[in-house]
């Protein structure tokens, strides 16, 4: 499908109308998520009427919105009005349906996009795979024997496969950014704080993110505008003004990028190492930096998840222990576990690793380190062999992700090619790239993505 | 600075004893358990039992081990965090803001 920006301009010059782009994307989906099992639920009738509203406005004269037209759908944790949120899991199946959209869905709506439907996901965004045990696996769409990766894995295949140019996700440790380079397409986790998460279902609230996925640059940096803005309801959201990032994104003259080194570069193969290399060539990156605390906010992160993740869900574990997924449940149930000593200690660990980085960020405006470790695995595979070590895929895949989200950075996960394996298929995956800003600098992010986009090293085919 | 009494102890005030006649029901029934006094040599798999019990889960056997498992992984990369050094006055970072 084309791209968001495209899209709206064809739109906007009456080449195209909301309906028709419509229902090609309804055609696109029906041909297609049959393979790969993203959607849970598609909401049509709803698109219909948002798509409608566009061509009525168009044959009138009128203004569009920024995003008329576009088609895009969410991971199924956020709430959409008319349908259950299920987070992935069938504790919540029985709830009754959403009375209001999540905050930034509305956005989405209010900024002219139309909502084809929700999203497979790892039950309760717990794990970095989309193997959902209650609603299915969701396969990769460069190559179907691999996963999707996860939590958002919908969302990200979603795009992948072609079927919309924007999809929304959540990023607790990885959950955008892991997705987006197993499946080849662009994710943007903002700073911790910036886009409210008020009406999406909860898993660490101290580390919780929300954003976008797309097949472009712009579509990401379209999203994110229409989605930004204060929201009181969200005790972590930033009383913030919108500060957009807008379509016309160049990356400043004299700009200074570091290749993260140490626990980043251990932790990635000769694929995902190519993918940074190219991604820092085109940036005429060249000084390797290192952030010493990253092995430690990982740890950290893995802390704070388990304990809240656990305490969130204890009294549904208590009753309806059995109707969670065998992966998720006894790992919440040990979360809830942990004793307050650890969580604090972990709490003040991320503080610690967070005024590193902040020092790193005198030194230079941009960090670069890989998104994931190596390809897409396969699905069922238990372990991923890094340089000779092996750690198990469920948590493995976030090892690069999870020290940023820690500190709340915000990242661009960009789609990389290295074109390393040791087969044909593994040689055609990619690996994204993360470049990661200092607190508020989406734009930065944003700009070297769009500057890798132009260049050819990164795109979303 | 934190003093005695900032933490909220009173000087001079009784502290709980954990002896026998003053363990509440629920905290009677961990220490009446079998399986904790047997698990005694494991302190992890003890302190599981002990916490599962006063959080209010009821599991089997298999279940308990599986949890036991888990929480082993848990404890393990907690001691990547503990071992971290850190001055003693660092802040925790989740700062509530009315």
């Amino acid at each position: 499908m084309e791209s968001a920006a495209d899209i709206v301009l064809q739109i906007a010059k009456g080449t195209r109308s909301a309906a028709a782009v419509l229902a090609e994307c309804k055609t696109l989906i029906q041909a297609r998520d049959p393979d790969l099992n993203c959607f849970t639920a598609k909401t049509f009738e709803r698109a219909e009427r948002e798509a409608a509203a566009i061509d009525a406005l168009y044959a009138e004269g009128k203004a569009l919105p920024p995003l008329a037209g576009v088609p895009y759908a969410v991971k199924n944790l956020f709430d959409v009005e008319g349908l259950v949120t299920l987070a992935g899991a069938k504790i919540n199946a029985g709830n009754a349906p959403a009375a209001a959209d999540a905050k930034i869905v509305a956005r989405m709506s209010r900024a002219g996009a139309v909502l084809v439907g929700a999203l497979n996901m790892e039950e309760l965004a717990y794990g970095f795979l989309t193997e959902n045990h209650h609603y299915g696996i969701t396969r990769n769409p460069r190559d179907r024997s691999r996963g999707a990766g996860g939590s958002s894995g919908g969302s990200a295949a979603a795009v992948g496969a072609g079927m919309l140019p924007i999809t929304l996700g959540s990023d607790t440790s990885g959950s955008i950014r892991v997705p987006a380079s197993l499946c080849g397409v662009f994710g943007l986790k903002p700073t911790y704080g910036r886009l409210p998460r008020s009406g999406t279902y909860p898993f660490v609230n101290s580390l919780d993110h929300v954003g976008p996925f797309a097949n472009s640059v712009l579509g990401l940096a379209l999203a994110y505008d229409a989605m930004q803005g204060p929201d009181p309801a969200d005790p972590a959201c930033a009383q913030r003004a919108v500060e957009p990032v807008g379509v016309s994104l160049s990356l400043p003259r004299g700009i200074r990028i570091g290749i993260l080194g140490g626990w980043f570069h251990e932790w990635a193969d000769p694929a995902a190492r190519r993918s940074v290399q190219l991604a820092a060539a085109a940036l005429g990156a060249s000084e390797w930096t290192e952030l010493k605390s990253a092995e430690v906010a990982r740890a950290a992160a893995y802390i704070i998840t388990g304990a809240e993740g656990g305490a969130l869900h204890r009294p549904r574990l208590i009753q309806q222990y059995e109707d969670f997924g065998p992966a998720s449940r006894s790992r919440l149930v040990a979360g809830g576990l942990i004793p307050a000593s650890w969580v604090i200690q972990a709490q003040r660990v991320r503080r610690h690793a967070y005024s590193e980085a902040m020092a790193l960020f005198e030194r230079f405006d941009l960090l670069i380190a890989a998104a994931a470790p190596a390809v897409a695995p396969r699905v069922g595979q238990e372990t991923l062999l890094i340089n000779g070590r092996s750690i198990p895929t469920k948590a493995g895949l976030g090892v690069l992700t999870q020290p940023i989200s820690c500190i709340g950075l915000p990242v661009c996960a960009v789609p990389v090619w290295p074109g390393e394996g040791d087969s044909p298929a593994e040689r055609a995956l990619p690996v994204g790239v993360q470049l990661i800003g200092a607190p508020w600098r989406e734009g930065l992010c944003l700009a070297a993505a769009r500057t890798l986009e132009q260049a050819g090293i990164a795109s979303a085919p | 600075m934190f003093t005695h009494a900032s933490l909220g102890a009173k000087p001079g005030a009784a502290l709980r004893t954990w002896d026998q006649r003053d363990l509440r029901h629920d905290e009677r029934a961990v220490c009446d358990d079998k399986t904790m006094t047997e698990s005694h040599d494991n302190p992890l798999e003890a302190y599981v039992r002990a916490a599962l019990a006063l959080q209010g889960y009821t599991f089997d056997e298999a279940d308990i081990a599986e949890i036991v498992m888990q929480f082993s992984r848990l404890e393990a990369v907690a001691r990547t965090v503990f071992e971290w050094p850190l001055p003693f006055a660092s802040e925790p970072a989740p700062v509530f803001r009315p």
